[in-house]
Parts: structure tokens; C-alpha cells; sequence
């Protein structure tokens, strides 16, 4: 069971909270946290992909934090000069480091979400907030791709008669392809009044229409509220405490850390990480089952 | 108490100046019925049909009364006609409206407001009563054209109608996802008891099926009886309908007995073992001219030698390894199953697509070598299996000029010229769009001519024509053959290749297996075969038209 | 007839209740995002943007929409995601915008704006989501609802192309260029030292071209497209969205 076999609206609220979350904290073991986990995830849910993501995010976070410390000179503590003879503080160098983290741990997550979420996924999740809206993104993406393959059925007739969109000379080519457009829009509307009386036909028009999806929201899905509500509330117990933020201006001040920090330290990293320990634990339950 | 009863239905539409599309028609349906409509294109089958669901019903005027099981049909709710009356169309894409099998599965259920429990449970047991579970979380977009008709069917049924209409249901199907289709409405007839309104025009598959079969001409009702007397009475009447008959009716009919008419093949095969019980065959085979030797000697209009392609660099080869020869002047027919590479081949000859090993001549020089104007400028072309995909103007007539050049002086010379070849005279002010699927194929053919090729290349040319359009068809190809047109046809439709061509060959698994002359190729065969041929192989050795069955017959009395 | 007065009443005033509701919210967020400090405008313009898009939903979900509609539009929708893939063979020519105006001046502002908006997320799903999703879909959904108006007014329509040519080149030049790249400049400004103006002056040269696209495909397609949907109009009885 991956975690993106849960229930549509699981994974939209585990991401909105951990982005929220990653966005919102600045505390550096936090943001650590955050970022660290953050490409766990995308390690776990992308595979070799998330290399590239990783590779692409590095060079900008270091150029950024870099830059910001360069540019800002708020703090106290003098590490250096610049050329232009401002000082380069330790207090803009972290705070630089935390907002580039912050960024790639948002990026690494986007990524993340953009895998989970298939089309399927983003056309029941509009599906709860506007059915007709939904039915009409379904219909759309039938249609897109169908309008598509009947461009490219246009292209081979067209070019059957000498009058492709690649043949010819430029002007030439430019008049057939405005000719294929035109071929498709009056094939394509022809066509789909058809699918407008197939929709008819089927009852569209009645009153009472109810939206229906293959996702069901079972016992699996209810644990994982539980758990991550539970996680949830202990981070924002933390961030009421003041333990996941810091103040870099004029220098670093944080709340000492209690015994009480490593609970919350450790419920934000085992949120953060759910998708990946929900695939070790199924992994393991399987190789169990199997043997 | 009847299902449906159609009282004295008379209906015009608001173009037609008084011309009745539908006229007097009585009409009485009873539960569980398996009922046939057919009749020429344009005889009114299509207008009856959705005049059965109100929200498919035609505008124009109508007069006379349709009563659903007791009730007008006017009457009826929109909620209760939405679920108890099924209606399939041509077309299997067009009536597809979501993207994921399981969604258009229960799209019409989501209109009848069900909850998602029982929502849950229909379109499982429609799933698993279709044959759908393989493919139930598949996009749409990658079904075949016969899962598509099927998912269409299947999704009318999980609202579960009483009755069916199926107007030409398998007209875009290949010839065994059509057969597959049929059957399936025939087990939904026998197992459900389902009443069943179909029109169809190939009838093989369908007629002797029927329980009562309902012929149609000109917008009137003249026969409506079982199918047997149907047949009777077509011969009688000598009405043109009795050239769609299937096979076995029609070479019964065509030789003097006093047996039962058979309806299907085996029928038929027995029928004929009767009528020759006892009795030396003395001529068992035609006697046909020798092939010329001309024909396959001289340079061939197109060669193709050892033609290598793949539509992708990590795709699997589509062609591979094609000869093919085609000589000078002939009609070439290509046929072959569902996705064995035929068009892919029609489209390399005109360099659509590009093989990387082998070579195309046309004419004796490489197609490679010709420049794009100069290969499709008097020379070849190809007429695609859509035919709307070529019409760009308001009316036929625009459609054909803007194929000129704009400076061409003997516009109006050259448009009426084609227009008679093809037979559209009539129909050059039309919109391209109002024709029916004869019409704008002969339409589509016109436009093809206009760059006057001297090779002729079709893609399925008698994709859902009924048998009138056909015989139109195959005359004015055998009149461009006269002229000196070469033409190659690739086509599922072995009636017509067996009838019409010169030479036939066999495509399979991206090659050509085997070429010969219609009646050594088909009487080789054993499945892959007309229905006369099958019909009459344990008798007579090379008959593979209706005509010839009823020669060698006629020949051994 | 009176009950459908009636019911577009309705519709109407759930819109200004929306437009209502968004007047309130558009500066409550710029609050948030100036008290939250940080540079976070990427993220407020970003919501800003949903919710201006939220009114045009919200009434589509309100007015029960035809089959014979929801087909055309999603007609209209798929034919300008697949211009984009049309016009490859033909470099730099990117018309879709064009499709958009159309289809606004064909069937009103709130027909072109959700085109416009959902042709782009729909291309988005097929060829890619990024942050840039709703900046297209605003940009491109504003082009529909512009051209709605004016056809409206009367000022667009296909017996002027020319007219139609000059508005789209505007349109793309002036409003989806200069907003789109709006999306480049706010991914970019968390680099202080980046010239903004640099960006906009960088994207002169791409919006022309686009523009310049899109003013031809007005051009050479709004005449015919408009004939073919006046075709159906009459054949199919269809009416104005």
C-alpha cells in the first residue's frame, strides 16, 4: 500500500500541511527537518528522478544564500566585507540559508504532490468542490486528446492529397495547417453534438445528479487521519510555544531547548516522513505475508 | 401488452418542402422482441429509431402516436425514458463522453441521482457481465474502436433499459469486433429479455437472428415479417432491397428449388448438399481466362522491396519486410486484420511515413526522389478513411474549387467533370456535412481525383456503406480503371475485394503472406473467405461470389 | 422565458455576492502577506489569482449548464490545447489565444474566460504542470473575458478582423505577456539583486512574436470559425452561452 493509494484527500491535506508547515518554520532544526524529509520523500515517491530535482535545486540555493547575504547586512555579527566594503553578517548568512532551504524544501514537495496527484486525483478533488465543474474537466480531458488524435488523422489525409502541414514551402506549409484547423474545428464540433445527445440521452438533464468516484474513504484512511491529526497538533502545540521559530534580527535568539523540543522535533519528522514509513511498514507487512 | 406500438406515424423535416421522411407507419412492438430494421440509406430507419427516445427525436413535424408499454411516449418522463430506453449510435467515439471507462460507465447512473453504493454494484456487474474487468481503469483514449462500441453498450445497460435501440451499431467495427458485438446484444435479447430494435446493413450477422425483420422504403414500411418471408417477398416484389439479403438467401433464390430457404452458412452449406444429393457434379469449377502475363510483367505502378518501418525509435516494427507489386492498371486489394499494419503501408507509399530500411518505387523511380508537389500532382493519391477530414468549404462545390489553383481556367470544366465520375452532381450545392456517409466518401472521392492521380490509393473505401453505395462505388472505380488508373485498396471488407479487385493479397503481422487472383486467393482460404465461398466448398472448387455459386448450380442441373 | 430571466437574476447576484466576498478577501491577503512579511507575494498573488477565478466557477456551478453547451465549450477548450500541438510544424506561431478571443466573442465573457482559464490548465495536466498553471489560466482566461466584452459591445466581431487582429496583438502584448512574465519576475525577485525591469524588457521581444501570432490567427480565423458556428447555431438551435 503506497501512500498514494490512500484517499485522494489525504494526500491533499498531508501536503498542504507539510508545505504550510515548511513555509512557515524557521526554526534551523525545523527547517533541516524539513528539507531533509522533503527529499526522503521525493527519494522515496520519484526514485532517481528526484536527483534531478535535487541537482537543479542546489546550485540556486547556494547562488541564494550567497546573494542574500551579500545584499542584506542586518545583525550583528561582523564574518567579513563584500567588495563594496558593506559587511557580511552570520545572522543574513543563516537567515539566507533558512529561506533557500525553506524554498527547496517547498520545491522537493511540490514535486512529491505533482507525482501523487494524477489527473483522476484533481478531477475528483474539483469533483467535491463543484461537480458540474468536475464533469466538465472529465469531459475535457476526453476530449483533448481526441481533438488531438483527429488532428492527426486530418494531417494524414491532408498529406495524402499533397497537403500536409510539413509539406511544401513555408507559406505553404502555413496555409495547410490553418486549412487543417479549420478541417478540425467543423469535424470536431459535427462530432461532438453527437456526445451532446449520448449525454442527453443518458439522462444529463435530469435533476439530482450525483458525482461518483472509484475513491472510498475506509478504515485504512481513517487510522491515517487519526495519526496525522494527532501529529499535526502536537506541531502546532510546538509553534504556540514559540519552538519552531527564531529571530535573526538584530542577532539569533531562540527558545532553549527542553526536553519537551525533541517531542515536537520528532512528531514533525515522523509527519514529514509518513509517506515513506507507510511504505516501509507495507513493505515489510507484504514480504511477511508472502513468506 | 406491446412494448412499443407505432400508430400511423407520419414525419417531414422543416427543410424537406412536404417530403415525408417517415409516412404512415404502423408499427407494433411486443416485449422481448428481436427486431430488425433495414432498408436503403435515406429510407427513414434512422428518423423511425429516434423518434422512439424523445430526447433524440428529429424537429419537424410530426403526426400520429407512439405508445411506450401503455403509455404515449410524450407522456413518459424524462427520468423513466433516460433508463428504460437504451439507444446505441453510429459511432462509437462520438457518444463517449468521459475520460476513464469506469466514469462513463456510470454516467448515466450519476444522472439518475443513484448513490455511490449502488453505483458501485451496477457498474461492477456490468464490468464483469461485459468482459470490461481488463480494462475497467483504462483512459478511454486507448480503447479499440469494438471496446469503445462495447463500453457504449455496456454503459446503456447498467441503467437497465427494457429496450434497445441499436442504430448501426457495428457500421465503424471491423468485421470480427462487429461480429463480437452482435453477439453480445443477441445474449443480452436471450439471457435478459431485453426487446431489441437494431438496423443494420450488413445483414449476415444479424438476419437470421431476428425474430421479425422490418424493411423500409422511402420513409414507409413494406415488409415486416419473419425473416424468411421477408426474403420471399423481396424477390417477389423484385424490390433493390433484396441485394443487401445475405448470401445464402440470395443464391437460393437465384437457383429454382423447392427447399427451404437457408438464412446462414451452414444452412445454406446443407442446402446445398440436398439440392446435389445423389447427383455428379460434372463442372465443379468456373472456367476463367488464364492471368495475363502482362499484368505482371513491365514496370509496376508501385513496387515496395523488403520496406522496414517503426513509428518510433524503441516502438515495434509496424512493417516489416513488405514486397509488393503492383502492376499498371489494376485494382489491388489488400486485405488483413485489425491493426496488422495495412494503412501503415498506404501511408509509407506516400512517404507519410519513412522507412529507415527497403525501398518504394513509384513508377520505377524512388519515392524519395520526387518532390513533394511533383508526387501528388498527376500522379498519386490517397483517399483517407474519414472523409470529413477533407472537406473544408460551406458547400461541395467550394470545396472542390479551392482543390484548383486559383488561376486555373477551365475551373468549372474540371468540377463538372469529376462530378460526374463520382455521381455527385446533384450534390454540389450541398454542405459537405449533410451528405450521408455515401455521399461525402463519393464527395471526398471527387476532391482526391481533382489532382488527377494516376495511382489511387484507399483506405477502407467501404467502411459503412450499405451494399447500394458500394455497387455505386465499385462502378466508378472499375470506370477510373478504364481510364487507366491503377488502384490500391486496402479494406476489411472481403465481399467487395473478392468481387471487384484483379489481384488480392493478404497483409498479417507487417508483411504480405501471400498474392493472387480473387478466386485462387479466396478458394485457398477456408476462414478468411466470402460466405459463397464457405457456403459452397465442399462442392464446387473456385465459386466465390453469390453469382458464381449460382452458375456452377445452374451449370450442374 | 420569465422563469429563465429569473433564474439568470440569480446567477447574477451569486456573482456579485462572489465579487462581494473576493473584495474582501484580495486585501486580506495582501495584509496577511505584508504583516507575514518574509517576501511571501509570490504565494499571496498566486491566491489573489484563484479567487478571481472563483466567481466565473462558482456561477458556472450555479447556472445548470446544457449538454449541448458544456460539449461546445469543451469543443472550443480542445481544439485550443490542440492548436498548440497543430502549429509545430510552424515555428513561433502560437495561436491558441486566438481560439480563446474567439470563442469569447462567440458566446459571451464567461463562455471565453473559462475556456481560456481551463483550455490552459487541461494543456497543463497533458503537457506539464508548474507554478506558471495559474498564472496562464488567469492571463489566458482574462483574454477570453476581454474579447467577451467587446464582442458584446459590439467593438469585436468577425466582420472586422482586423480589428479583432489589433485587439489580440494588444491583448497578448500588454496583458498575458506582461503577466506571465509577472509570474517569472515573483519566482525570480527572491533574488534581490535581479533587475525587474530586466525581466519585463527581456520578455518584449517573445510577447511581440506571440502577439503578433495571435493577431494573425484573428486574422485569417475568426471569419470561418464564426461561420462554423453560426452554422450550428442554425442547424442545432444553439444559444449564446
Amino acid at each position: 500500500m503506497r501512500f498514494d493509494s490512500y484517499h485522494p484527500l489525504i494526500n491533499l491535506i498531508y501536503f498542504a500541511a507539510a508545505i504550510s508547515c515548511s513555509i512557515a518554520f524557521n526554526h534551523p532544526l525545523f527547517v533541516l527537518l524539513s528539507f531533509v524529509c522533503a527529499l526522503i520523500c521525493a527519494f522515496s515517491l520519484r526514485g532517481s528522478r528526484a536527483l534531478l530535482v535535487l541537482l537543479a535545486l542546489l546550485p540556486l540555493m547556494a547562488l541564494y544564500t550567497w546573494w542574500y547575504s551579500f545584499y542584506n547586512h542586518f545583525g550583528v555579527t561582523a564574518l567579513g566585507e563584500n567588495f563594496a566594503g558593506n559587511s557580511i553578517t552570520a545572522e543574513a548568512l543563516f537567515y539566507g540559508a533558512s529561506l533557500s532551504l525553506r524554498a527547496g524544501a517547498v520545491a522537493l514537495f511540490i514535486s512529491c504532490l505533482l507525482a501523487v496527484f494524477t489527473a483522476d486525483k484533481v478531477v475528483y478533488l474539483f469533483g467535491r468542490l463543484s461537480p458540474k465543474l468536475s464533469l466538465f474537466i472529465a469531459i475535457l480531458l476526453r476530449s483533448a486528446p481526441r481533438t488531438l488524435a483527429y488532428a492527426r488523422r486530418i494531417s494524414v489525409s491532408q498529406q495524402g492529397i499533397g497537403r500536409g502541414p510539413g509539406q511544401g514551402s513555408l507559406p505553404a506549409r502555413f496555409v495547410n495547417a490553418l486549412r487543417l484547423c479549420s478541417v478540425l474545428i467543423t469535424w470536431t464540433l459535427e462530432n461532438f453534438l453527437e456526445s451532446s445527445l449520448s449525454m442527453r440521452s443518458r439522462g444529463y438533464s435530469l435533476r439530482g445528479r450525483t458525482a461518483f468516484s472509484l475513491y472510498r474513504f475506509d478504515n485504512r484512511d481513517r487510522s491515517l487521519v487519526v495519526v496525522i491529526f494527532a501529529l499535526l497538533i502536537t506541531i502546532l502545540a510546538g509553534a504556540a510555544l514559540d519552538q519552531t521559530h527564531i529571530y535573526y534580527d538584530p542577532r539569533i535568539i531562540m527558545m532553549p531547548v527542553t526536553a519537551l523540543s525533541f517531542v515536537f522535533y520528532a512528531a514533525y519528522g515522523l509527519f514529514l516522513l509518513l509517506p515513506v514509513i507507510i511504505r516501509i511498514i507495507c513493505a515489510r507487512r507484504f514480504a511477511a505475508a508472502a513468506a | 401488452m406491446a412494448h412499443f406500438e407505432i400508430k400511423d406515424l407520419s414525419f417531414s423535416y422543416p427543410a424537406a418542402h412536404g417530403r415525408k421522411a417517415l409516412s404512415h407507419v404502423d408499427l407494433s412492438i411486443e416485449k422481448g422482441e428481436y427486431i430488425t430494421v433495414c432498408g436503403k440509406s435515406g429510407s427513414g430507419k434512422t428518423t423511425l429509431l429516434r423518434h422512439l427516445k424523445s430526447v433524440l427525436a428529429p424537429h419537424g413535424e410530426m403526426t400520429g402516436e407512439i405508445i411506450f408499454a401503455g403509455q404515449p411516449l410524450a407522456e413518459v418522463s424524462l427520468r423513466e425514458q433516460s433508463s428504460k430506453i437504451g439507444y446505441v449510435m453510429q459511432n462509437p467515439d462520438n457518444q463517449i463522453v468521459t475520460d476513464k471507462v469506469w466514469h462513463e460507465l456510470a454516467f448515466g447512473l450519476e444522472s439518475l441521482g443513484m448513490e455511490q453504493k449502488t453505483i458501485r454494484l451496477r457498474v461492477a456487474e456490468m464490468a464483469s457481465y461485459f468482459g470490461i474487468q481488463g480494462w475497467f481503469h483504462k483512459n478511454v483514449a486507448e480503447l479499440s474502436g469494438g471496446q469503445k462500441q462495447l463500453l457504449n453498450l455496456a454503459s446503456i445497460m447498467a441503467m437497465q433499459p427494457t429496450v434497445l435501440i441499436l442504430d448501426e451499431p457495428t457500421s465503424q467495427l471491423d468485421p470480427i469486433a462487429a461480429a463480437d458485438f452482435l453477439n453480445t446484444v443477441r445474449k443480452i435479447n436471450l439471457e435478459l429479455g431485453t426487446t431489441v430494435i437494431i438496423t443494420e446493413h450488413r445483414l449476415e450477422d444479424i438476419f437470421h437472428a431476428a425474430d421479425r425483420v422490418v424493411v423500409m422504403d422511402g420513409g414507409r414500411i413494406i415488409a415486416c415479417d419473419e425473416p424468411r418471408r421477408v426474403g420471399d417477398f423481396l424477390k417477389k416484389d423484385g424490390n433493390e432491397m433484396f441485394a443487401a439479403m445475405p448470401s445464402p438467401v440470395q443464391i437460393y433464390y437465384g437457383v429454382e428449388n423447392e427447399l427451404q430457404c437457408p438464412l446462414t452458412v451452414r444452412e445454406g452449406r446443407n442446402w446445398l448438399s440436398e439440392l446435389f444429393a445423389g447427383r455428379q457434379i460434372s463442372s465443379p469449377a468456373i472456367k476463367r481466362e488464364q492471368v495475363r502475363e502482362e499484368d505482371l510483367i513491365g514496370t509496376p505502378a508501385i513496387l515496395m522491396k523488403e520496406v522496414w518501418f517503426r513509428y518510433e525509435k524503441d516502438a515495434p516494427d509496424v512493417l516489416k519486410g513488405v514486397d509488393l507489386s503492383v502492376p499498371q492498371g489494376t485494382i489491388f486489394a489488400m486485405v488483413g486484420g485489425n491493426g496488422t499494419g495495412k494503412s501503415t503501408m498506404l501511408k509509407s507509399i506516400c512517404h507519410i511515413c519513412r522507412p529507415y530500411r527497403g525501398q518504394i518505387l513509384i513508377d520505377g523511380k524512388r519515392v524519395e526522389k520526387y518532390r513533394a508537389d511533383e508526387l501528388f500532382r498527376r500522379n498519386l493519391a490517397m483517399l483517407p478513411q474519414d472523409p470529413q477530414s477533407l472537406f473544408v468549404k460551406k458547400t461541395v462545390r467550394e470545396d472542390l474549387a479551392e482543390m484548383l489553383p486559383a488561376d486555373c481556367a477551365d475551373k468549372e470544366e474540371r468540377i463538372a467533370r469529376v462530378a460526374q465520375i463520382c455521381q455527385i452532381d446533384e450534390l454540389l450545392d450541398s454542405h459537405p456535412y449533410d451528405l450521408s456517409g455515401g455521399e461525402q466518401q463519393r464527395a471526398a472521392l471527387a476532391k482526391v481525383l481533382l489532382t488527377e492521380p494516376r495511382i489511387l490509393l484507399l483506405d477502407e473505401p467501404t467502411k459503412g456503406l450499405d451494399n447500394f453505395f458500394k455497387l455505386t462505388f465499385a462502378q466508378i472505380l472499375k470506370n477510373l480503371q478504364k481510364e487507366g488508373v491503377t488502384i490500391l485498396m486496402v479494406s476489411h471488407d472481403v465481399e467487395f475485394c473478392a468481387k471487384y479487385a484483379d489481384l488480392v493479397g493478404m497483409f498479417f503481422d507487417g508483411g504480405v503472406i501471400t498474392t493472387n487472383r480473387p478466386d485462387k486467393f479466396f478458394s485457398q482460404n477456408s476462414f478468411y473467405t466470402t460466405a459463397a465461398n464457405r457456403m459452397s466448398r465442399h462442392i464446387f472448387d473456385n465459386a466465390i461470389t453469390n453469382e458464381d455459386v449460382i452458375e456452377l448450380c445452374r451449370m450442374n442441373r | 422565458m420569465q422563469n429563465e430571466q429569473i433564474k439568470s437574476k440569480g446567477s447574477r447576484r451569486g456573482f456579485l455576492a462572489v465579487i462581494a466576498v473576493m473584495v474582501i478577501l484580495i486585501p486580506a491577503t495582501i495584509g496577511i502577506s505584508w504583516y507575514l512579511g518574509d517576501r511571501k507575494y509570490y504565494i499571496a498573488s498566486v491566491l489573489i489569482m484563484i479567487y478571481s477565478m472563483i466567481p466565473f466557477f462558482v456561477s458556472f456551478e450555479r447556472r445548470k449548464p446544457q449538454a449541448r453547451e458544456l460539449v461546445t465549450l469543451a469543443v472550443m477548450c480542445a481544439i485550443a490545447v490542440a492548436s498548440r500541438a497543430i502549429f509545430i510544424a510552424v515555428p513561433h506561431f502560437k495561436p491558441m489565444g486566438a481560439i480563446v478571443m474567439i470563442t469569447g466573442m462567440a458566446f459571451g465573457p464567461q463562455a471565453g474566460f473559462m475556456t481560456g482559464s481551463l483550455s490552459m490548465l487541461v494543456s497543463d495536466i497533458i503537457f506539464g504542470q508548474g507554478p506558471w498553471t495559474p498564472w496562464q489560466m488567469f492571463s489566458f482566461g482574462m483574454i477570453g473575458f476581454i474579447a467577451g466584452i467587446l464582442g458584446r459591445a459590439g467593438v469585436l466581431t468577425e466582420k472586422h478582423p482586423l480589428r479583432g487582429a489589433i485587439v489580440g496583438f494588444l491583448l497578448i502584448f500588454l496583458l498575458a505577456g506582461p503577466l506571465l512574465d509577472t509570474s517569472t519576475v515573483f519566482t525570480m525577485m527572491q533574488f534581490p539583486g535581479l533587475d525587474v525591469l530586466a525581466i519585463y524588457l527581456a520578455g518584449i521581444p517573445v510577447n511581440a512574436i506571440h502577439g503578433s501570432a495571435v493577431a494573425l490567427g484573428m486574422l485569417l480565423l475568426s471569419r470561418p470559425m464564426m461561420e462554423k458556428l453560426d452554422r450550428l447555431k442554425t442547424k442545432y438551435g444553439m444559444m449564446q452561452i
